[in-house]
């Protein structure tokens, strides 16, 4: 993938370009607003990772300029403001997602990727399918071949998230954002219980899930083996 | 060769007198005061030309109404009993002429006397409406007349005069008192526009000083109110709200740096002498992983303070009351639980619910949820090895009643009401997690919603009362 960077504060930017290359990706840097807002305008990315705060013009005002002239390019925005408050802003403003500073690099590493896949999602409240799974929330349901599991509200949005998200890796931090609505650290894991028992509810009612745990980051929905091979 | 920029207008913007409230006494509002005077004056000046022109008019016409009745009176005279009435009613005037100040002459068609006083009104007096002046003999000077010659029936001619000293004398008072009048209007209006612009201006200049004072720094100056409660006093009132709140706000940031300079130094330097200590060994032996795990949870620590600490002085600068609205508690508290019940359970312990349907509140839901999860996670620490957590939430006399309880130890009653202050920590030992911050948050948040947050020993258990004033219905 070719990213482009508009970070003003060169370790992080080097850091983050660091990072991504040793992934395999193209990366470009800007260290100002208009830098970058010329370089998101005239090259093609895949995503583009943006500051918040930037000398120049600030990353709400890229974004916003960038969704005004039909630029759809993933955004993901980085801030050492993590309220929630600056984060519906950015959101709002037309970022895909909204990372608070400090993070680690495997978190912007899936967040990236979320968004980058975000383009194939479909509409919500309707029957979807990934990973062999079917979820069903005119029901609030999963079905998987001939098994259908009923889910409480918690872990059909647990299972909404991750379903949407199948294949790459969804992180605690995202999974407290987006079925809980945490923007804060409640110092106990409230992640893994529910995890577990989302898992083991599947594996009773008869539906195979390959729902890996990675250490240190998050969940990994993956499509089941074929119940043939 | 570029030209050089222009000096920034900036500047002059910086020269703004701060202190000169003398100003505005020769200002703009002595400018008002002086144009409504004017206004004043003119309306005063334009009403008493109206009047003193209606009244002389209105004098002019009884006079003449009275002289055309005298007329009508001596031809009646003569159609009774000829010229000789006629005559004989001119004598009789002529004698009492002074009180009647009227006088009549009867003369022959060329002007010749036949009775009546021998006064000269133009010789023959003209026929119709004429004036002039003459000296009756019951006079001193000349007097002016009002006369009327009318023609009788043979041909002869009938002179009514009327003495119109009196009426002059009321017109020409008239307009002196309207002069005199006039003058003390516009003598009275200066006066009246001085006193209020002074007033004005002396109110100004009080609200001046007190800007000047809250400009120089000191935040919990407040501008003057007169206590009439005019617009001035509101706008005064609002500007107050306003310094109110910039206050409330400053304070809070003040606060929330010197938490952070007190209390972030102290994990910060033991962040320093831990890589301290790793960078000073040997340089042969291999680090120990275990030495960099703890560095990074160490900053780990410093940022979730800092972050707490960061919302709290959010919570209390109040700047999220923009976004309260009603919302449904019994269901948040329900999806709390929730999320705790397996952690507990999975911990080896409890929760018990007991929350009332259709608890409705006014405010942050974000923020109550958390200062629930806050609460939760106190219990989570301090409950004991397998925590057994009740929460109940019910209506009572008007206000919504949050309770969570443990089972755990409590507190020592003398330390109930420090576990509140930002940073104190029941076990003094720095191996329990959390910033220390969890109940201060919680407080700042009841306070943002105008409610309280009370601590008690259950015994067994530590039982915390959330206090919310139940959203109007």
């Amino acid at each position: 993938m070719k990213i482009l960077v508009i970070e003003d504060d060169r370790a992080t930017a080097a850091w983050i370009a660091a990072g991504l290359a040793e992934s395999g990706h193209t990366v470009d840097h800007a260290e100002t607003g208009r830098d970058g807002l010329f370089l998101a305008g005239s090259e093609p990315y895949d995503a583009i990772i943006a500051d918040r705060m930037l000398p120049g013009m600030d990353g709400i005002g890229i974004v916003r300029t960038l969704r005004s002239t039909g630029v759809t390019t993933p955004i993901l925005m980085l801030t050492a403001l993590g309220e929630l408050d600056h984060r519906i802003e950015g959101l709002e403003a037309g970022a895909d997602d909204y990372l608070a500073k400090p993070f680690s690099f495997r978190e912007l590493r899936a967040r990236l990727s979320a968004i980058v896949r975000r383009g194939e999602r479909s509409v919500p409240d309707q029957t979807f399918r990934a990973a062999g799974l079917e979820l069903d929330p005119a029901n609030r349901s999963v079905r998987s071949g001939p098994h259908r599991v009923a889910l409480r509200p918690t872990e059909f949005r647990i299972l909404d998230v991750l379903m949407r998200h199948a294949g790459s890796v969804v992180t605690r931090d995202m999974l407290l954002q987006r079925v809980w609505n945490y923007h804060f650290d409640p110092t106990t894991n409230v992640v893994d219980p529910h995890i577990t028992r989302l898992r083991r509810k599947l594996e009773t009612g008869g539906i195979a899930v390959h729902l890996r745990n990675v250490r240190g980051l998050g969940f990994l929905l993956e499509a089941a083996a074929s119940p043939l091979a | 060769m570029p030209e050089p920029d222009a000096p920034p207008p900036a500047a002059e913007t910086a020269e703004f007198p701060l202190s000169t409230p003398s100003r505005y006494r020769a200002g703009f509002v002595f400018r008002v005061a002086l144009l409504a005077s004017a206004v004043f004056m003119s309306v005063a000046l334009v009403f008493s030309a109206l009047v003193w022109w209606r009244l002389g008019d209105f004098v002019a016409a009884r006079t003449d109404q009275e002289i055309e009745q005298e007329v009508i009176e001596q031809r009646a005279n003569f159609a009774a009993g000829g010229v000789e009435r006629v005559a004989e009613q001119a004598r009789v005037l002529e004698d009492s002429g002074e009180r009647a100040r009227l006088l009549i002459q009867l003369r022959e068609r060329d002007g010749t006397l036949i009775a009546g006083p021998r006064l000269n009104f133009g010789s023959p007096p003209p026929p119709g409406w004429s004036e002039a002046a003459a000296r009756p003999p019951w006079a001193h000077g000349r007097i002016p007349f009002r006369i009327l010659t009318a023609r009788l029936p043979d041909g002869r001619r009938l002179v009514v005069a009327r003495d119109v000293r009196e009426d002059r004398n009321i017109v020409a008072a008239l307009s002196r008192d309207v002069m005199l009048g006039g003058l003390l209007a516009a003598a009275l209006s200066l006066a009246a526009g001085w006193f209020v612009s002074r007033r004005i201006a002396r109110r100004l200049a009080a609200v001046n000083t007190a800007v000047v004072q809250v400009m120089e720094g000191d935040l919990s100056g407040r501008l003057p109110l007169s206590g009439s409660g005019d617009e001035l006093d509101r706008l005064l009132r609002l500007i107050n709200a306003m310094l109110e709140r910039l206050e409330s706000l400053m304070v809070g940031l003040r606060r929330v740096s010197d938490d952070i300079a007190h209390d972030l130094r102290t994990p910060l330097t033991r962040l320093r002498q831990r890589t301290e200590a790793a960078l000073e060994r040997p340089r042969d032996q291999t680090l120990d992983r275990k030495e960099f795990e703890g560095i990074a949870l160490e900053a780990d620590t410093i940022l979730e303070t800092f972050a707490a600490l960061l919302r709290i002085g959010q919570v209390e600068a109040g700047a999220r009351m923009a976004a309260f609205q009603r919302f449904d508690l019994s269901a948040a508290l329900a999806e709390t639980c929730d999320t705790y019940e397996p952690i507990l359970a999975d911990a080896g312990g409890l929760l018990e619910t007991r929350i009332a349907p259709g608890l409705e509140l006014f405010g942050d839901r974000l923020l109550v949820e958390q200062c629930v999860v806050n609460l939760f996670e106190n219990a989570l620490r301090h409950g004991g090895p397998s925590p057994h957590v009740e929460l109940s939430a019910h209506r009572r006399d008007g206000v919504v009643e949050v309770v969570v309880r443990d089972h755990g130890p409590g507190i020592p009653r003398e330390e109930l009401s420090r576990v509140f202050e930002r940073f104190y920590r029941l076990d003094r030992s720095r191996s329990s997690h959390g910033s220390g911050l969890g109940l201060s948050l919680a407080a700042a948040v009841m306070r943002l919603h105008g409610g309280r947050i009370m601590l008690d020993n259950a015994q067994p258990g530590l039982q915390a009362v959330l206090t919310f004033p139940a959203a109007r219905q």
